[in-house]
């Protein structure tokens, strides 16, 4: 494992998270996007899904396994199989 | 792997769709911008490549940067270069204002040795750094009036990293100190009319007539015409000298007026090297320069350039007359001495041509013309000495 693999793990010691500040919500290491459109986006996570609702819902920044989410957000539901 | 980072743009009616997509396939977005039936997307450029391999069906364009933008993305993708420049530039400007020898020329050891000590304290030493063209000035001006009697001349000559310092060692031939006899003689003609001698037997009188040679005080002191005792004569003799002086003065000639418009340039100064940055607008001006940046030999100075215009002026005859006498006064005043003076002046001669007047210009001075010279005695022949 190289210094910068190590000093992720180190900073990112969790499987995910998911910030949410006024018109953002952040989600780090989600696995699939399932569902995408203006007023709903659904993640799945390693263990459940993450279904957010709201208005004007805008991705800002994606990768593989981050994602930045922008827009009026009213719900944020999780769901376990 | 490029990395370099570009902005696209996609045209699609349904952005969650292009961006689902781009999900499926693992695109780092940077950015997303959303306009009507356009998306804005920033990625490297590996991805772009992928993107138009498997997203087909939309159509992609490279955006290029505007503005400021395009200059910071011209120096992201050049920064490396840019970094290696800087460390150059940096490089190159502490090594060429290194010093890694001095070389002291001159045969005598011990000189070299005190030299070497005064450089020493003056901070000119290997491994340091050079010191501009004044501040050696002013280390040689400094150690030459330390070392009056033992320095003659010396001179710095900057050879790259390397200092030559070049000595000339005084050798004191003082008369005086070494015994021996010397006469007082004139060095010019002209009629006495001061004398100012401490040692010595005077010969003239004030009013005398002399001629070049002749002896003004001797350094033989006789008594009952034989000589009695020997001395080196010294002192000055003043004395009244004739010069005709030929001046020749254009009556035309040109005045530099400030006009009031003034432009500001920036000049750089390396080794006492002016170089300007900018080629200067006006034609003629008068430059005010202000440092504004100061690193080792280098100086950045801002030139504040006021522009003159160039009149031509016509002097009346007078005027031209009174311009060739100073002219005439100064030509004489370069021969002289500090205390010596100018006593009259008197115009004999006068020519005006077209454009010019010739005038000959007749001044009268006292000046010193007394100087030492040295007498050999055949002391074997000699009788009767003290």
């Amino acid at each position: 494992m190289n210094l910068k693999e190590s000093l992720i793990n180190f900073l990112y010691d969790k499987n995910y998270f998911i910030n949410i500040y006024d018109d953002y919500i952040h989600v780090f290491n989600f696995q699939e996007l399932i569902s995408l459109s203006d007023k709903k986006i659904i993640l799945s996570l390693e263990k459940f899904k993450v279904e957010i609702t709201g208005s004007n819902i805008i991705i800002k920044k994606m990768s593989k396994n981050e994602i930045l989410i922008k827009g009026l957000i009213n719900k944020v539901g999780f769901f376990y199989e | 792997m490029n990395r370099k980072i570009i902005w696209i743009l996609a045209d699609c009616k349904d952005y969650y769709k292009l961006i689902y997509k781009l999900q499926y396939i693992n695109i780092f977005i940077y950015d997303i911008k959303y306009a009507d039936n356009k998306i804005h997307l920033k990625i490297n450029n590996d991805d772009y490549e992928r993107i138009k391999k498997y997203l087909v069906s939309y159509n992609f364009k490279k955006e290029s940067n505007t503005g400021i933008y395009k200059i910071i993305q011209k120096i992201n993708d050049n920064k490396i270069f840019i970094s290696c420049l800087m460390i150059g530039i940096i490089v190159f400007i502490v090594l060429s204002n290194l010093v890694v020898k001095i070389n002291i020329i001159h045969e005598n050891s011990e000189i070299r040795e005190f030299i070497k000590e005064e450089l020493d304290d003056y901070g000119v030493k290997v491994l340091s750094f050079k010191k501009n063209y004044k501040e050696l000035d002013e280390i040689r001006n400094k150690i030459l009036d330390k070392y009056p009697d033992k320095l003659d001349w010396m001179e710095f000559e900057v050879n790259g990293m390397i200092i030559n310092v070049k000595v000339e060692e005084r050798i004191i031939t003082d008369i005086n100190k070494e015994n021996k006899v010397c006469d007082l003689v004139a060095v010019k003609p002209g009629v006495i009319n001061d004398i100012l001698v401490t040692s010595g037997d005077i010969l003239v009188n004030i009013n005398d007539y002399v001629r070049e040679g002749d002896i003004l005080a001797t350094g033989i002191i006789k008594y009952n015409e034989e000589d009695k005792r020997y001395t080196c004569a010294s002192g000055s003799v003043y004395a009244t000298v004739w010069y005709t002086v030929s001046v020749t003065i254009p009556l035309n000639y040109y005045e530099y007026v400030e006009t009031g418009n003034k432009k500001y340039n920036l000049i750089w100064e390396n080794n006492g090297n002016k170089k300007k940055i900018l080629k200067s607008r006006f034609e003629n001006y008068n430059s005010k320069l202000n440092n504004i940046f100061h690193i080792f030999d280098f100086k950045l100075y801002l030139e504040e350039e006021k522009e003159t215009e160039k009149i031509l002026k016509t002097y009346s005859e007078n005027e031209a007359l009174e311009v060739g006498v100073e002219k005439a006064i100064n030509n004489v005043k370069i021969k002289l001495n500090d205390n010596d003076e100018i006593i009259d002046k008197k115009v004999l001669k006068k020519t005006v041509n077209d454009s010019k007047m010739d005038i000959e210009v007749f001044v009268i001075a006292k000046e010193v013309i007394s100087a030492q010279k040295e007498v050999v005695i055949d002391y074997n022949n000699e009788e009767g000495i003290d």
